[in-house]
């Protein structure tokens, strides 16, 4: 907040004057270069972080899935051979790591409903997307019994599932991409956001 | 007739994810034009898709930084570029006697270090801590090579978040930074001193133009207190039917409005029947809806 004591790091223009494409980077990063890898790093690590963050509704699991997905692409940059992209390949990787996790939570039956926010932990059904519901108290329960329903749905998907609708729905990607991060087919993704869509209709669709 | 409206609706999503084929779309959308049902089912499948937007979530905002700076703290070292450094990592990775050779070798280097200190730098290596790039390099025929590198020199300003000095770095990164992180958590650091005219102009052209949806939600919360002003009030008119974001929508429409049915004047309830004409998530017109009722207004402008 103002007022507060504040550290401003500076860096430069003449940083963003170098413009390197994407391949130059990774060519840089492979050959030892950390400010190149640092810079293909933040090309992809908030929708990677977004990403973690959705699926697993953890900031310290959303911040695990970074590390470790960032450290496997730094170790493992010197085998990438650019046969398919770089975004395919990161998101083979973390699309990995997130199933593995939501598939450890379903042998557990761990998830919790307590979910972590930027003022603290709280319940699930709280959550709507809205940090200011408590202006409007009808608006809060309409939105909460909604982000129940969305819960309940998303809690009895398998692993695979919910990352196909994850990247679909909210990732915005084409099945074909999905497809290929999985290593699947398309027809298989579709298939699988079929089901899905399925699932979301009928337990959504008398609350709209 | 039944089985093709029941094929239809199983795909409607499909189609709102433009996945189908291009044969399927077709037939999906011939029988659509015919089928009023099938279109009504339609509406009920965009509408809960539009509810499933209002259920996302986004990572806090400090959770980018951190992450990177422990990614940072977590990466292997580079390889020392330095002669000095690279002897003394051979030798620290290499030598199984390092340990009786340590305080020997520690010696040495103090010796190294006096007399380098009073030799000329014969090595020509930057002394700074600077991240370059090489921009071009050149030959002459004499065999003399011409380098010339883009550096970037890391300087740390300190202070207080009211320090002219400071704030006019941070109104500058909360504007500039390539970073959405950075940019939010400026943006939010910027909040206390909304009272500041500049601070508050920062805040409305991030919630008008910043790309990032958690940065313009940080500067939607900074300017609530100001939500009564004139400028603030024009931005959020704005923001209403500019900002593809219906969450960021919402907001706009709670703020502008929780002042009761008094700070609904004529433009407002126009700015609010304009978005009834063109929103299409149900959320959101349900909003708009219950604006316009508390203002006596109809929703639809004749």
């Amino acid at each position: 907040m103002l007022n507060g004591d504040t550290r401003v790091a500076l860096t430069g223009q003449n940083r963003l004057a170098v413009n390197m494409d994407e391949s130059s980077l990774i060519r840089a990063a492979q050959a030892g270069d950390q400010d190149a890898f640092e810079r293909l790093v933040r090309g992809y690590d908030q929708s990677v972080l977004k990403l973690a963050y959705s699926l697993l509704r953890s900031a310290d699991d959303a911040q695990d899935i970074y590390q470790e997905a960032f450290l496997r692409v730094h170790k493992n940059l010197h085998q990438f051979r650019f046969d398919c992209s770089f975004h395919t390949w990161l998101y083979r990787i973390v699309t990995n790591l997130c199933l593995d996790l939501l598939r450890k939570r379903k042998v557990r039956k761990e998830e919790s409903s307590v979910v972590d926010t930027a003022e603290g932990p709280r319940d699930r059904a709280e959550l709507t997307g809205d940090t200011r519901a408590s202006i409007d108290p009808q608006r809060a329960l309409v939105s909460g019994q909604l982000r129940q329903r969305i819960d309940a749905v998303l809690g009895e998907l398998t692993a695979r599932e919910r990352m196909v609708f994850e990247l679909r729905h909210f990732e915005g990607m084409r099945l074909r991409a999905i497809g290929e991060a999985l290593g699947t087919s398309e027809e298989a993704a579709k298939n699988c956001l079929f089901r899905v869509t399925q699932k979301m209709r009928v337990a959504l669709g008398d609350f709209v | 007739m039944k089985l093709a409206c029941d094929s239809v609706r199983e795909n409607l999503s499909l189609l709102l994810y433009g996945e189908l084929s291009f044969t399927e779309e077709e037939a999906v959308q011939a029988h659509l034009q015919g089928c009023t049902e099938c279109r009504a089912a339609l509406d009920t499948e965009r509408a809960w898709h539009d509810g499933l937007a209002l259920a996302t979530v986004e990572p806090p905002a400090d959770l980018l930084v951190k992450c990177r700076q422990q990614l940072r703290a977590n990466l292997p070292e580079p390889v020392p570029q330095n002669w000095l450094q690279r002897l003394w990592r051979g030798l620290d990775l290499n030598l199984n006697l390092r340990s009786l050779a340590k305080p020997a070798m520690a010696l040495g280097l103090v010796a190294v270090g006096y007399l380098g200190a009073r030799l000329p730098n014969l090595t020509e290596a930057p002394q700074e801590t600077a991240a370059a790039h090489v921009r071009y390099v050149e030959a002459d025929a004499a065999g003399n090579v011409r380098i010339v590198l883009d550096e970037t020199k890391p300087r740390i300003v300190s202070g207080r978040t009211d320090d002219p000095q400071v704030r006019r770095w941070l109104l500058a990164a909360a504007r500039e930074a390539n970073d959405p992180g950075l940019r939010a958590e400026t943006v939010a650091l910027l909040q206390g001193g909304v009272e500041a005219v500049d601070v508050r102009r920062a805040l409305v052209s991030a919630l008008e133009s910043d790309p990032n949806p958690g940065v313009r939600l940080k500067a939607i919360e900074g300017l609530r207190r100001h939500a009564g002003e004139r400028d603030t009030r024009q931005a959020l008119m704005r923001v209403l039917t500019a900002d593809e974001n219906p969450g960021i929508r919402t907001q706009a429409i709670d703020l502008l409005t929780e002042s009761g049915p008094r700070s609904l004047d004529a433009q407002m309830v126009g700015a609010l029947q304009q978005l009834m004409r063109r929103e299409e998530n149900g959320y959101v017109r349900q909003r708009c809806e219950k604006a316009l009722r508390l203002a006596n207004a109809s929703a639809e402008i004749f």
